[in-house]
């Protein structure tokens, strides 16, 4: 088993650097509680019997009690400010620290990271889930640190008082710590053999209790019974496993269970203590109710120290991805040229792009190849061709998603790889099919930004909201411009519909005033009229623009200045509508299949 | 009043729990008690017993060989204790729980598949339903051990308090603190720890989304270009601030309520039965040293007893929500339960008709208003109009997937809902736009459980649909399985792929009537048009209906229904309605405008392929 020290250093590390003072000091309650507990069970109780079989001076009882009531009042007030507010309280405060972090990493890595399923699981898992992470760490280790101090508290006592029973304590934790160890190997290989039934068992559970499938499920009859058999069988299965470890499981967990506490206590422990107390006469009956309960304590609290150490090396893990994620190198850097002169043409030159995530898929083909075109200021450039022919790639190539691999894509004759990431980026407006409406105020849905609040910036807005033709006086819009979007969290939240989000996210382009725009498919789920009125839209917006737009609809295409026909990653035919008409290939193919129709009648 | 209602519904609550598992796994149910059972008895055995036992047998004078026949016989008994509690987590809850789980998702999914589908579209439901569902098997598990440690935590305060009263009768007056602890200070720290929890629910929703936004791929091209990760980690940062302000405001009463808590339950007790039998042993000598031995482990016991039995009392509240919700979703009672039986439908179908329908949502949403029309034998009907004009749900009707609130759907002339639902829903083979890809081999994909012979169809049905010569180019063929959910080398399809695979499932079922809703959306002219050409055309001489939102490729449809805010505008034939110049020649004119004002047209290729 791999035990991450380093990782749960780093983690520790963190800790001590996002809140130093919540941090000692819940390092100094949790040791201190573990004393008093010590003290309070073994010294104190101790004392007592000692006293009662011994015969000491009732007023000296007395007195030290009133002085343990009182040191207890201290000590339970630190104990309560530690459980009701320091350890909780330094929870949210790392959470978000940490959370920071990864956002900010986030914002950074490249979009080939999105495509690594393995690499997005691990993200995911590591951002989700830092929550989880920092409380199990936190948990855990103020358990362990308990019985830590605790074990050592009873090892020195015992070793003053009974090395036998420290013996025997300390063989109590070996056979502890083998047994253990088996244990948990068998436990692990019988997880080894259950975890991908219990995928298939989730799977089948997300089937049948998702949504998304309702319909399948119940227009397909046999589907569901076929799902529901295979249910049944992972079900079987499982139980087959367990039966298989069980018995093992079963004999292990006895001897852990066993031996230590109930074995060595009562059967070999007590009686030694006896025979010193009864025939030896060597020990008090109170010393041999303390010391009994002393080496019990020590074995208990040293086999919970034991069982807890998988733990660790299972937060060391979380912390891992974390911190691999962390240390990720994006491909896709930002250059150190300035944007400065105005925006005049991007040029691509022999571009070629595969999707490859290193060279592991075996599916990695060539998404674009040898791609070489000009977009001059003012253009409208229309991509056009087959599904899969790598338009919507071309695109993010563009707006610098992803490096070409053989190639160069200039801005004004610069390579863009050598400019300011983030200057380039915004000169670039992008209307994605697949746009988004965010938890907050349309005004900040439109500026996409902190908003100064100013009122220039109102004014911009509202400009661009009514360019976009979301009529403000006829929605809904209580508070104008500060009305917050979705009800996510606010009552008085509106959802926008489809269209509505849609005039949204184009106001978001327009405010922005870009000099290039990019429009990936923004029509291809509407009804005619909306697509009519979307498309007026849109050349109104893109005026005195840049604009380069994907599109099926190949009517909307035939008013561009140039029109680009892809097939498998390759330009195959360029020019006006006319010019391509007349050349008399795919796209006219294209154009005619979907025209042809319409000039019927 | 209200706490009243609410204690006898938890406990009626945990006892329909009780049964209910017990009708899925009794053996579970008795077991768990045992072992509950043996761990309280354990507990009490140590710290009440055992050692007060052992020095007595001292006290008075038994020989040492006797005593250790005592602790052989103690040594033996907790071997079958052990014994059984190792086969108890080791073999009987890892067994019983998976049968649990598959008991109970049974028992949800069968009512699940049986409820409306229009259920799952009404929030309220559905949300109940997810309560109902989310880590339901752990819920129903932890709810049977909590009863079980009610019941017994109950037995063992009354043991550790009987065996306190006849140590010492008055010694039982100290146990008053800790009852003071629990239930004074303990219950206002629970209700103050909720209050913090209420008040700063809101910032760890933000927080929540915050992190989705950051980590769920449909962000991540705005992310990059725009600014909104500002407003978002502004956000986040108003959060934390939320939480820990919350944290802070509550922190000096917490702290002292706590203080108060800690010193009743265990200062209070412990360090007053200790002086209390110091006093007794050596000021009064009114006590034997075992007595007080045992004391000063068995006020330990008392005090953990109570705690874990207020926190079991605590939890079955909270479990009783959760009873509830499963209990409210078992007693649903659908509209269209699956299993409806009634007349066989006969084929051919000769008529479809809509009398009146009418459709409101569970929610009051009204989608269609008192829709008639009818169909006739090898009729094909396109059905267009606006986003949300209620086209889908209008199919949804008609495939019985709801029932209309007003108005009756007859085919043949029969009200729909006198058919056997299973015999009646597999007249109709249908392509819906968001059509779900299973993690199973394609054939699956396309037979749905089905068995053939052999692949003819399969093979036909993929050809139709444009997408054969794709799929034999991949390893597996036929057998190649879908989405990375099990299989490592599992096919991840485009939008347009899954887009055919589900046009090929409806070719597939060749059923008498067929429903293609929108099948072309994500496609490229070129399939698009071949794949409505294959539509139109392998469906000839049966019941079609095509949803569409290209108007041309539906001309030559023999009925064509326009759909406005719920309702019908315009039906009848291209011709029909263009001549009508009314909703569906204005659409028919935005998307054409574009074609029609070409000057030199040439004849359009014949076939889809050339």
């Amino acid at each position: 088993m791999k035990k991450h020290p380093a990782d749960l250093l780093w983690l520790i590390r963190f800790c001590i650097r996002t809140s130093p003072k919540l941090f000692f000091f819940n390092i100094f309650a949790c040791v201190e509680q573990s004393l008093f507990v010590f003290f309070e069970y073994t010294i104190w109780i101790g004392y007592n019997l000692n006293a009662a079989e011994n015969g000491a001076p009732f007023s000296q009882v007395t007195l030290l009690t009133m002085g343990v009531f009182a040191l207890f009042l201290i000590h339970q007030f630190i104990d309560s400010i530690y459980f009701q507010w320091s350890f909780e309280r330094i929870k949210p405060t790392l959470t978000f620290q940490l959370r920071r972090q990864i956002y900010e990493k986030a914002c950074s890595v490249d979009l080939s990271c999105y495509d690594d399923t393995d690499f997005y699981n691990d993200f995911v898992l590591s951002t989700t889930q830092t929550d989880e992470c920092i409380e199990r760490f936190l948990n855990d280790g103020r358990d362990f640190l308990f019985e830590l101090v605790n074990v050592a508290a009873y090892f020195s006592y015992l070793l003053a008082i009974d090395r036998i029973g420290l013996l025997l304590a300390v063989l109590c934790g070996v056979v502890n710590y083998c047994s253990s160890q088996k244990y948990a190997m068998l436990e692990k290989d019988a997880r080894l053999c259950k975890t991908p039934l219990e995928r298939e068992r989730a799977y089948q559970h997300r089937v049948f209790y998702l949504q998304d499938y309702a319909k399948e499920l119940r227009l397909h009859p046999d589907m569901r019974s076929q799902l529901s058999r295979d249910f049944d069988r992972c079900s079987q299965e499982l139980n087959t496993v367990n039966h298989k470890y069980g018995l093992k499981l079963w004999l292990y967990g006895f001897l852990k269970g066993y031996m230590p506490v109930y074995f060595m206590l009562y059967a070999i422990y007590l009686p030694y203590l006896l025979y010193k107390a009864m025939v030896a006469h060597t020990l008090s009956l109170s010393a041999m109710v303390i010391l009994l309960a002393a080496v019990r304590r020590m074995i208990k609290r040293g086999g919970a120290l034991v069982g807890r150490l998988p733990r660790f090396a299972y937060i060391g893990t979380f912390i891992e991805k974390i911190r691999c994620f962390l240390a990720y190198e994006p491909r896709i850097i930002s250059g150190e040229k300035d944007v400065k002169d105005d925006w005049n043409r991007l040029t691509l030159s022999h571009v070629s792009f595969s999707y490859q995530n290193g060279s592991h898929s075996p599916h990695a083909r060539e998404i674009l190849r040898d791609i070489s075109l000009e977009i001059n200021h003012g253009q409208k450039i229309a991509l056009v061709g087959y599904n899969g022919a790598g338009k919507t790639t071309l695109v993010k190539l563009l707006m610098r998603f992803y490096d070409p691999d053989s190639g160069v894509i200039l801005r004004n004759g610069t390579d863009i790889r050598t400019l300011k990431l983030d200057a380039y980026r915004r000169e670039i407006g992008a209307v994605f099919q697949d746009y988004r409406i965010y938890a907050a105020t349309l005004r900040e849905n439109v500026v996409m930004d902190l908003c100064t609040l100013e009122r220039e910036e109102t004014y911009a807005v509202e400009h661009a909201l009514h360019r976009a033709k979301l009529n403000l006086a006829a929605q809904k819009l209580k508070y104008q411009i500060e009305t917050p979007l979705t009800t996510e969290f606010e009552k008085d939240g509106i959802d926008l519909s489809g269209g509505e989000s849609q005039k949204v996210a184009i106001a978001r382009t327009l405010y922005r005033s870009h000099e290039l725009i990019i429009m990936d498919e923004p029509s291809s789920a509407l009804d005619p009229a909306s697509e009519y009125q979307l498309n007026q839209e849109l050349k109104q917006l893109a005026e005195d623009k840049t604009v380069i737009f994907i599109s099926h609809r190949l009517a909307t295409a035939r008013d561009a200045d140039c029109i680009y026909m892809m097939k498998e990653g390759r330009i195959v035919e360029h020019g006006t509508h006319e010019q391509l008409l007349d050349l008399d290939g795919e796209y006219c193919k294209m154009w005619n299949l979907q025209a042809q129709a319409y000039q019927q009648d | 009043m209200k706490k009243q209602g609410t204690i006898h519904q938890a406990v009626s609550n945990n006892l329909y729990i009780m049964q209910f598992a017990w009708r899925l796994s009794p053996r579970r149910v008795l077991f768990s008690g045992v072992y509950y059972g043996l761990g309280q008895f354990e507990y009490l055995f140590f710290s009440g017993y055992f050692i007060k036992k052992v020095l007595s047998l001292i006290e008075t004078g038994t020989s040492f060989p006797d005593v250790l026949l005592f602790l052989g016989f103690t040594a033996g008994l907790f071997l079958a204790v052990v014994l059984f509690n190792s086969w108890y987590e080791n073999l009987l809850v890892p067994v019983t729980d998976v049968e649990l789980y598959h008991g109970l998702c049974h028992t949800l999914y069968e009512k699940a598949g049986n409820a409306d589908l229009s259920c799952f579209e009404d929030s309220d439901f559905y949300n109940r339903y997810m309560m109902a569902m989310t880590d339901s098997d752990q819920r129903l598990i932890r709810t049977i051990d909590n009863l079980w440690q009610i019941l017994l935590g109950a037995a063992a305060v009354a043991v550790s308090w009987v065996m306190m009263f006849r140590i010492d009768p008055l010694v039982i007056l100290f146990v008053l603190a800790p009852v003071i602890g629990n239930f004074v200070f303990a219950e206002s720290l629970n209700r103050l720890s909720y209050r913090i929890y209420e008040e700063s629910v809101i910032y760890r929703r933000i927080a929540d989304y915050v992190n989705r936004v950051l980590h769920l791929s449909d962000y991540v091209k705005e992310l990059r270009m725009t600014n909104i990760y500002h407003v978002m980690e502004r956000k986040q940062k108003d959060a934390e601030k939320g939480i820990t302000s919350t944290m802070d405001k509550y922190a000096r009463k917490s702290i002292l309520l706590g203080w108060g808590y800690l010193y009743f339950t265990f200062v209070i007790i412990f360090e007053g039965v200790i002086f209390y039998g110091a006093y007794r042993t050596i000021a009064a000598k009114t006590m034997p040293l075992s007595d007080f031995a045992v004391l000063t482990t068995l006020m330990t016991s008392v005090s953990w007893i109570l705690i874990d039995y207020t926190k079991a009392l605590l939890e079955s509240m909270k479990n009783s929500l959760y009873i509830q919700n499963l209990r409210e979703f078992l007693a649903f009672d659908p509209a269209i339960p699956e299993d409806h039986d009634g007349l066989m439908p006969t084929q051919p179908i000769q008529s479809i008709e809509f009398r009146n329908v009418s459709f409101v949502y569970p929610s009051g949403k009204t989608a269609l208003k008192d829709i008639s029309f009818s169909l006739h034998a090898s009729e094909r009907c396109a059905l267009v109009g606006y986003n949300g004009a209620g086209k889908t749900t209008l199919i949804k009707l008609l495939m019985r997937l709801y029932d209309p609130t007003e108005g009756t759907v007859l085919v043949n002339g029969i009200d729909i809902r006198k058919y056997n639902l299973k015999a009646y829903r597999s007249l109709f083979s249908a392509a819906f736009q968001d059509g779900k890809i299973f993690a199973r081999s394609i054939r699956d994909n396309i037979t749905m459980g089905q068995r053939p012979e052999n692949d003819l169809l399969i093979r036909s049905a993929l050809e139709k649909a444009d997408i054969l010569s794709t799929i034999e180019s991949l390893p597996g063929s036929l057998d190649t399985i879908l989405t990375r959910e099990f299989a490592e080398d599992g096919v991840i399809l485009s939008g347009g792929q899954i887009q055919k695979l589900t046009a090929a499932r409806a070719f597939y079922q060749n059923a008498p009537v067929c429903v293609f809703d929108e099948p072309s959306s994500a496609l490229d002219p070129i399939a698009e048009h071949a794949l409505m050409e294959n539509i139109k055309k392998d469906n000839a001489g049966k019941l079609l209906l095509l949803i569409s939102h290209r108007l041309s490729s539906i001309q030559d449809m023999e009925k064509i229904i326009v759909l406005k805010n719920g309702h019908i505008s315009e039906q009848g034939t291209h011709a029909e309605l263009m001549a009508q110049s009314g909703e569906y020649a204005a659409l028919y004119h935005m998307q054409a405008e574009k074609y029609r004002t070409e000057k030199a047209f040439q004849n359009p290729i014949g076939g889809p392929e050339s």
